[in-house]
């Protein structure tokens, strides 16, 4: 019977990526409320690398570099300089991108997160600044830092989807609930449009809204707004913010055409490109 | 020796409780090696608990995130960390099941660009892979089917290699449990996995 347990160590690849999201977390010191936000980064940096043609293996007639080409370094720190030198795959500013490329990207994404880089910071602080307009005008609930960041694209070649997730709090309560906001290019491989199921179309009548969707999970509810400018909107309000608590709040007081407006408000915008 | 099975002495001179001390202390270089030495294992674990490789990751990227988080009630077992580690990392894999639906979704879109961004798989590879998740998947149907403590003993001692002293300490209960309870669910398992048409009537 012990004998038919799968046992398998982990890539060399996600090995190495997994240790440098691990050390970069835990120093910058955002580990305590922000788990999920560097795997995120680390994969929006993967994603946006992606965006911009990733073809290590892909090309063809282009053979899989040797091993040594391959291996993330991960017996030194974060901060190793990468012992490898670029494999002989074409490359162009946004165009197919090696894998040492890839691990430089990574390193150096580790010693600057994406959410401080300052063409995508004050973005998803006006992100922060739309949904307390819209959802906390008291500015009773919702947390003043941005608490994260989903990014697709990447900064050189053109952010395709930026978003975040803030914390919601109710005073007197100790749990938390969530806002999350994401602005995309297109709904597909919107997060917020795979989260949830069964979206059914919902009335609007504000300007530059050519489509709204709702839809709602047990506590949960999201919106997903097409608008004029070409871009889609996607908004979840859930009463528990499930990287940071497990208790929820008792109630996440806002109505689907709040979230709508929200979505549909023109200054959720993405980085200039 | 089981503690060099366990890849517990094969890291040189440094001694899980140093680890352990400089881990309640805040050292980040102690976090890292504690990640060189017990990733695998954890990554395993998580898998022997999710059934899914790529849920196996993240669930064990998460197992140390919460490692660090936790760090101040880190504590050693006869010496070992990979008892303590277990811990947490089950209570991660519980969570990660319950919010797992969530997660396919999330996985659709980051596994596309982890597929995209990787050396692609050999397709026996894949298919080894894929017959993994099945089988581990067979198994933890046929062990939801022993009572909870059952359960959790036979997976630590005979899935994830803990001693049954470590296995003892870590659910607090006697050793004298833990062995005949492990003997018990072997029995009931082997039943439990055996093809029907090999069944006593």
């Amino acid at each position: 019977m012990d004998q038919q347990i799968p046992d398998r160590p982990l890539p060399d690849d996600v090995r190495a990526r997994r240790r440098v999201e691990l050390m970069t977390s835990i120093g910058s010191g955002h580990e305590h409320r922000r788990r999920w936000l560097v795997p995120a980064a680390a994969a929006a940096v993967v994603a946006g690398l992606v965006g911009g043609g990733y073809a290590v293996s892909r090309a063809a007639n282009d053979p899989a570099p040797p091993r040594s080409e391959r291996s993330l370094e991960v017996a030194g720190s974060g901060e190793a300089t990468p012992s490898v030198a670029p494999s002989a795959t074409s490359t162009t500013d946004c165009g197919d991108i090696t894998t040492a490329q890839l691990e430089r990207s990574l390193r150096r994404h580790a010693r600057q997160p994406v959410w401080e880089d300052p063409a995508i910071a004050p973005v998803l602080a006006s992100y922060r600044d739309i949904v307390a307009r819209h959802l906390d005008p008291a500015g009773q609930h919702l947390q003043r830092d941005v608490s994260g960041v989903q990014m697709g694209g990447s900064i050189r070649c053109g952010v395709s989807s930026l978003g975040t997730k803030l914390g919601w709090t109710v005073a007197g309560e100790d749990g938390e609930g969530m806002v999350q906001v994401e602005v995309n290019r297109s709904a597909h491989g919107s997060q917020v449009a795979m989260s949830l199921d069964g979206w059914e179309p919902v009335p609007s009548g504000l300007p530059g809204v050519t489509r709204a969707e709702v839809a709602r999970d047990g506590g949960r509810t999201a919106v997903l707004v097409t608008r004029a400018d070409g871009l889609v909107v996607g908004i979840i309000a859930d009463p528990l913010f499930g990287n940071n608590s497990l208790t929820p709040v008792s109630d996440l007081d806002v109505s689907v055409d709040d979230l709508v407006a929200t979505a549909a408000d023109p200054d959720l915008a993405l980085p200039a490109s | 020796m089981e503690a060099t099975r366990l890849g517990i002495s094969e890291s040189g001179q440094v001694t899980d409780d140093d680890l352990a001390g400089r881990l309640r202390s805040g050292d980040p270089e102690a976090m890292g090696e504690i990640y060189d030495r017990y990733a695998d294992r954890i990554y395993g674990f998580c898998f022997r608990r999710t059934a899914s490789w790529s849920l196996a990751e993240d669930a064990m990227a998460a197992v140390f995130l919460e490692v660090w988080r936790v760090r101040r009630r880190v504590e050693t077992y006869g010496g070992e960390l990979l008892p303590w580690l277990y811990g947490v990392a089950a209570n991660v894999c519980r969570n990660s099941l319950r919010g797992q639906r969530r997660q396919v979704a999330l996985r659709a879109k980051l596994h596309a660009v982890d597929g995209d961004a990787s050396v692609a798989d050999p397709a026996d590879r894949v298919a080894a892979r894929v017959d993994d998740e099945r089988r581990m998947a067979d198994l933890l149907h046929a062990v939801a089917l022993l009572g909870e403590r059952d359960r959790q003993i036979l997976m630590l001692v005979a899935w994830d290699g803990l001693t049954y002293q470590q296995a003892a300490e870590l659910l607090g209960v006697p050793v004298g449990t833990v062995r005949s309870r492990l003997s018990r669910s072997r029995a009931r398992l082997a039943e439990l996995m055996r093809p029907d048409d090999e069944r006593p009537e």
